[in-house]
């Protein structure tokens, strides 16, 4: 599905991601992972074109969108979360994945002004399939719930959410577990895997949470310092040498 | 969005039966002007209140649509309804290239180049004599025949009516576009233009559909305002309208659809009372403006009737 070739991105002197190669295929669950700064976030923005790469190509099912503007992206069906902020805060919670349906309601701005039955029925068709994923992510209790009001949990679910709604094949978290408790992670981890193939093809994951990641991927892909450091099924990247190393550094000799 | 319905409803009706009360023509007169400022109002605040730009160049589309009304009715002599009409499209046009340039930019340079357009349009104003006639402006614009023997009251009432229904019009579209798709895009884009664009809205072009919006709408109200007073100069192109604009929607409450309807009713009394204070108008609101971004940030209406989505299962 997603091709990622040795994509490279300068900014001034500092190399932030340098020569990384991978792919997704449908079905998958990929996760980047890496200590603070190795890149994970700074590929994300490669890939759905909010940074251009210095050198490199991204393709998304042969498509070339290596030059496309993030919103193209999206069009084709690669939607991304962001670290921070992914949520509309003075919004509601229908609101916010209301908003984010945005590519599958009318689109024609002259029907927008003089809307017809058909423009309504439309209109609510989108209405409840916001409403039917959050009740598929258990936010039901909280749709008029503003978004700055919701706990550290609910607001991770409504940022899944967002990004479901907008319909995607290719999903893209970014660190979707963060400030979650170890159950809170659990209870995230089974609603990922129950994802793909449901509502998307593929997943693409950076966390730093290991027994999540461990627990759903099928493979991973380590970043350090720009580079690929390596990547492989959990258990292979669990117990290579390099890894611990980049993570934990060398043992003293 | 029902509360805002009823509202605006409600206020159609008092603004229909309003004339009926035997006021004099001086009154009339501020009705008129009241029409015209909630045209321009609305129109703006789709720029400064839903898609989240400051603008501080919407006078540019007010002095296009009033030099196209007027150029169009000294020289060939053409009738106020088409003269709308073209002024509107006139400025649509010019809003989609300033727009165009402009929307690439955000936050202060966005204000500052838009500044710039309209300074620009003022200076070719007041120097392209030939055409504009200078800082002399174009007088005698031509009212509608079937005024000619009126009263003055009795015009000023036509002309009334005239502005009411160019601002049903405008309410209508302001209205269509914030609660349909259009609307929910651009309050997207304010809200967070990178969530925006990950769900795959382009803001570029959600801003630049409502600018060109925004400018149909000056334009509108420009060509009305050049009927009504008869006279076009190049001071339609200056700051003054724009910093009534600013006081308009602030105070009525941005992001808002009533809040561009209040707000001109209070700012043109307001205006209207003042003039006794001569210069001194400009610093009460100056005033006026500080005390509203101090303590009442979101304006009158900002606390009812904000853009609000609520599911209801059919």
């Amino acid at each position: 599905m997603l091709q990622v070739d040795s994509i490279t991105k300068n900014f001034g002197g500092i190399t932030a991601v340098a020569n990384v190669s991978f792919a997704i295929n449908k079905g998958e669950v990929v996760s980047l992972i890496g200590p603070n700064g190795a890149g994970k976030t700074t590929c994300f923005n490669l890939i759905t074109g909010f940074y251009q790469p210095t050198s490199g190509r991204v393709q998304f099912e042969g498509i070339d969108i290596t030059a496309f503007d993030p919103h193209r992206v999206a069009q084709l069906g690669v939607v991304r979360t962001f670290q921070k902020t992914n949520v509309l805060p003075r919004l509601n919670v229908f609101e916010n994945v209301l908003a984010a349906r945005h590519l599958h309601g009318e689109t024609s701005a002259l029907r927008a002004f003089f809307p017809g039955r058909a423009v309504r029925v439309q209109e609510q068709r989108v209405r409840d399939e916001a409403v039917d994923l959050i009740e598929t992510l258990g936010l039901s209790l909280r749709i008029n719930t503003a978004a700055e009001s919701l706990s550290c949990g609910e607001l991770r679910l409504l940022e899944v959410a967002v990004a479901l709604s907008a319909g995607p094949r290719l999903l893209m978290l970014d660190e979707p577990a963060a400030g979650l408790n170890t159950q809170e992670a659990e209870k995230l981890g089974e609603i990922l895997k129950r994802l793909v193939g449901t509502r998307v093809d593929a997943l693409l994951l950076v966390e730093h949470n290991m027994s999540l990641v461990m627990s759903v991927s099928h493979r991973v892909v380590v970043l350090n310092f720009g580079r690929k450091l390596m990547e492989g099924s959990p258990e292979q990247v669990r117990n290579s040498p390099e890894v611990i190393e980049a993570y934990l550094g060398k043992p003293v000799e | 969005m029902i509360f805002e319905r009823r509202f605006l409803l409600g206020a159609l009706v008092v603004a229909i039966l309003f004339p009926l009360l035997g006021w004099s023509e001086y009154v009339i007169h501020v009705g008129v002007l009241i029409m015209f400022a909630i045209m321009l109002a609305t129109g703006f605040n789709l720029i400064v209140g839903y898609v989240g730009e400051f603008s501080l160049g919407h006078t540019a589309f007010l002095g296009i649509g009033a030099y196209t009304a007027a150029l169009l009715s000294s020289s060939l002599g053409m009738p106020i309804y088409f003269n709308i009409v073209a002024a509107a499209v006139i400025a649509a046009i010019a809003g989609l290239f300033i727009g165009a340039v402009t929307l690439r930019l955000r936050g202060p340079f966005f204000v500052i180049v838009t500044l710039c357009f309209a300074e620009v349009l003022r200076i070719v104003a007041n120097n392209w004599v030939s055409v504009t006639n200078g800082p002399m402006g174009i007088a005698g614009i031509v009212k509608p025949e079937w005024m000619a023997q009126q009263s003055a009251l009795q015009q000023k009432v036509d002309f009334y009516y005239i502005g009411l229904a160019l601002v049903v019009i405008c309410v209508y579209f302001a209205y269509r576009f914030v609660y349909s798709f259009l609307g929910r895009a651009v309050v997207t884009i304010r809200e967070n233009r990178f969530v925006a664009q990950s769900v795959g809205i382009w803001p570029y072009y959600y801003s630049l559909l409502a600018f060109v919006v925004a400018s149909a709408m000056a334009g509108v109200a420009g060509a009305f305002y050049a009927h009504y007073v008869s006279y076009v100069g190049p001071e339609v192109f200056g700051f003054p309208f724009m910093i009534s604009m600013i006081i308009m929607v602030l105070l009525g409450g941005k992001g808002t659809l009533l809040g561009p309807v209040i707000g001109p009713v209070i700012v043109v009394l307001l205006e209207e009372y003042l003039r006794d204070f001569k210069d001194l108008r400009f610093s009460i609101f100056g005033l006026v403006i500080i005390v509203v971004v101090l303590f009442l940030p979101q304006g009158l209406m900002g606390f009812v009737a904000a853009r609000r989505e609520q599911y209801a299962r059919k």
